[in-house]
């Protein structure tokens, strides 16, 4: 009955004091997304120093890695027992690992196996090109079982749902429902005052829409891993009349804002199309091999290609992202090693590509998937969880370290919330900050713009880097 | 006054066969059996206030229905509880037992939709199917759930698996 009260009935004075709400909300969005423009202009003159180019690319592991088999204990002593103990069905021979780094610091002491499938990956780790950010996480503040227990702690929307949490590891708002952008939309208007002229965006997708690098003022390339975007039959000769046609219709003057808007946009996505396809067209093929079964792969490949051609696009910053689907291992993690295998390949692909073109101190790969999983199995295969690990691959990177605590895999432990679902030791906002600083945004603008939510677990401004995977000055 | 004493007559048969139909009486080889006043008088003692009658009481396991239609009535009543319930998605919720647990009143408006006492329903385990099997919350998103039953084979993920969105 009091719900009905205070939510159910609309009259007049609640009909005003909730449209003011609005009306405030709407202006202080509006008032951010200006200070972001302002700001952008800032951060560009903060770094500045010539000819610098730098890129992030986004490897989504969509539907949910069960990272707890891709990086785990194998010291013999405590942690494959207890790896063993709480995997049960899904568990992997202790040969199906190889170790890798040193042993975790004292008291810890146990020793991290990489899956033998991800050779490349391996190599890439010795060679200190790769490290892993381990039980991180979408958090709103720093959590407790106990908090959760008593339901005193605020949790990020969905949680352990797929859409809700894809939405909260791309835009670092994890208590927004219906976030407006995501991180790599934000962090492209604060940079990309730094790119020349060119009517390419500095976002290049290969996997479609995505939120990361949606949402801000400057749109999204979108494109597949084997065609240039184009309109079909555009540029031929018996299309001529009709293309004649539809230029004259974008060029009409409109009244209509949506009209506007819209030939605004298909005109600029056509002059967009057309630039990027020239200047893919005009660059000496990739001489690195990429194996094309592999979709990871196909992708990447565009990637590096569309970097070759950063010059004649007048880019100095980009953003990537690509993805590979298929992690939902709810019925069975047989082909799981597999596909482990297909990333590891594709990254290791990537990043001689990287070699090929002398830009492996200059771009940066970095994972990222809905949630990890459950530790204990359903039968099959395992369900959805929360904490789970991810790996960073670049010349900058500090690499050959482990970032972030690796969680006891001893089910019931403070960490677990059932199941061997982890609560995040390292938020996705701590993981981003290493990533927006390396690429130029100062410490105040991703503290106030990329990452609203960061000072619930780290102060940027006075302490620098959250986890420090990143070598700043490379 | 004889069409007065007609429409208390026509009233007081309403009365009764609505009565049957809200309360019927167990028989007919049902898997479940049906909610229990003593029940619920258990749970609004310790502060639960039961919604009564839904589709989940009325339907879920019984003889005359199917998975099917036990999960579109479990469905709705999730559906009903997210409308009720402020902020259902803000809340940790990662399974069958944690919802099933919220639903029976675990929640902090003291609501229920589903009886502490349920034959279908095993502690720590969850809600079951009408085959025995615990049902999969499969959450999509923050208020989108795919229940799953395991179908006549008891495995899930497989062809013969009941699906409702």
């Amino acid at each position: 009955m009091k719900n009905k009260q205070q939510y159910g009935r609309v009259n007049r004075r609640r009909f005003l004091g909730q449209a003011s709400c609005s009306a405030i909300g709407s202006a202080s969005l509006l008032s951010s997304l200006i200070n972001l423009r302002l700001t952008g202009s800032l951060a560009a003159a903060d770094t500045d120093d010539g000819e610098d180019y730098k890129a992030l690319v986004c490897v989504f592991l969509a539907g949910g890695n069960d990272s707890f088999n891709m990086l785990t204990p194998v010291d013999a002593s405590q942690g494959y027992p207890e790896y063993l103990a709480a995997r049960g069905d899904v568990a992997l021979p202790q040969t199906d690992f190889t170790p890798i780094g040193d042993t975790l610091p004292s008291p810890d002491g146990r020793t991290l196996g990489l899956n033998v499938e991800m050779p490349e990956l391996k190599a890439l780790f010795d060679l200190g090109k790769a490290s892993f950010i381990n039980n991180v996480g979408t958090l709103v503040e720093p959590v407790t079982k106990l908090g959760i227990q008593n339901q005193s702690a605020s949790l990020p929307l969905g949680l352990y749902s797929h859409s809700d949490q894809q939405l909260h590891w791309q835009s670092g708002l994890p208590t927004n429902r219906s976030p407006l952008n995501g991180w790599g939309a934000r962090l492209a208007d604060l940079l990309d005052d730094l790119n020349g002229e060119s009517q390419v965006s500095m976002n290049v997708s290969l996997a479609g829409t995505n939120l990361f690098q949606s949402g801000g003022s400057s749109s999204v390339l979108s494109r597949s891993a084997s065609n240039i975007p184009e309109i079909r039959q555009w540029n031929r000769w018996v299309y001529r009349h009709k293309r004649a046609a539809q230029e004259s219709i974008l060029d009409a003057q409109y009244q209509n804002a949506f009209e506007r808007s819209f030939a605004t946009s298909k005109k600029a996505a056509i002059a967009a199309s057309a630039e990027y396809r020239a200047a893919l067209e005009s660059q000496n093929p990739i001489i690195t091999e990429f194996n094309t079964s592999n979709a990871l792969a196909r992708q990447l490949k565009a990637v590096a290609e569309t970097i070759s051609a950063r010059g004649l696009l007048s880019k100095r910053r980009q953003t990537f992202f690509v993805e590979l689907g298929g992690w939902d291992h709810h019925n069975g993690l047989d082909d799981h090693p597999a596909m482990l295998g297909q990333v590891s390949e594709a990254v290791g692909q990537f990043y001689q590509a990287m070699v090929d073109l002398e830009l492996e101190n200059q771009v940066t790969l970095f994972t990222a998937s809905d949630f990890g999983r459950t530790l204990t199995p359903n039968g099959n295969g395992t369900d959805h969880a929360w904490g789970g690990n991810q790996f960073v691959v670049g010349g900058c990177v500090d690499g050959g370290k482990f970032f972030g605590d690796y969680p006891s895999l001893d089910l019931g432990n403070d960490l677990d919330t059932g199941r061997g679902r982890f609560i995040p030791t390292t938020s996705v906002d701590e993981y981003i900050a290493d990533l927006a600083l390396w690429m130029g945004v100062s410490a105040t603008n991703v503290r106030d713009l990329v990452l609203p939510n960061l000072s619930n677990f780290h102060d940027v401004v006075e302490g620098g880097a959250p986890l420090g995977f990143m070598k700043m000055d490379g | 006054m004889r069409i007065f004493g007609v429409v208390a007559l026509l009233l007081i048969f309403g009365f009764i066969f609505r009565s049957r139909i809200a309360w019927p009486t167990s028989g007919g080889g049902g898997v479940i059996t049906e909610p229990e006043t003593a029940t619920q008088s258990a749970e609004e003692s310790k502060g639960v206030r039961f919604l009564g009658e839904n589709p989940f009481t009325l339907e879920y396991g019984k003889s005359n229905g199917d998975i099917r239609r036990d999960l579109e009535a479990l469905r709705d009543v999730v559906t009903n509880c997210q409308s009720l319930i402020k902020n259902f998605d803000a809340f940790h919720l990662p399974g069958n037992p944690e919802i099933v647990r919220f639903l029976q009143g675990a929640n902090p408006e003291n609501l229920a939709w589903i009886p502490e006492e349920h034959s279908l329903i095993k502690r720590d385990i969850g809600l079951l199917d009408r085959n025995g099997n615990p049902v999969f919350f499969h959450r999509l998103s923050g208020l989108q759930i795919e229940y799953r039953s395991a179908g006549a084979d008891g495995k899930h993920w497989t062809d013969d698996d009941v699906i409702v969105r």
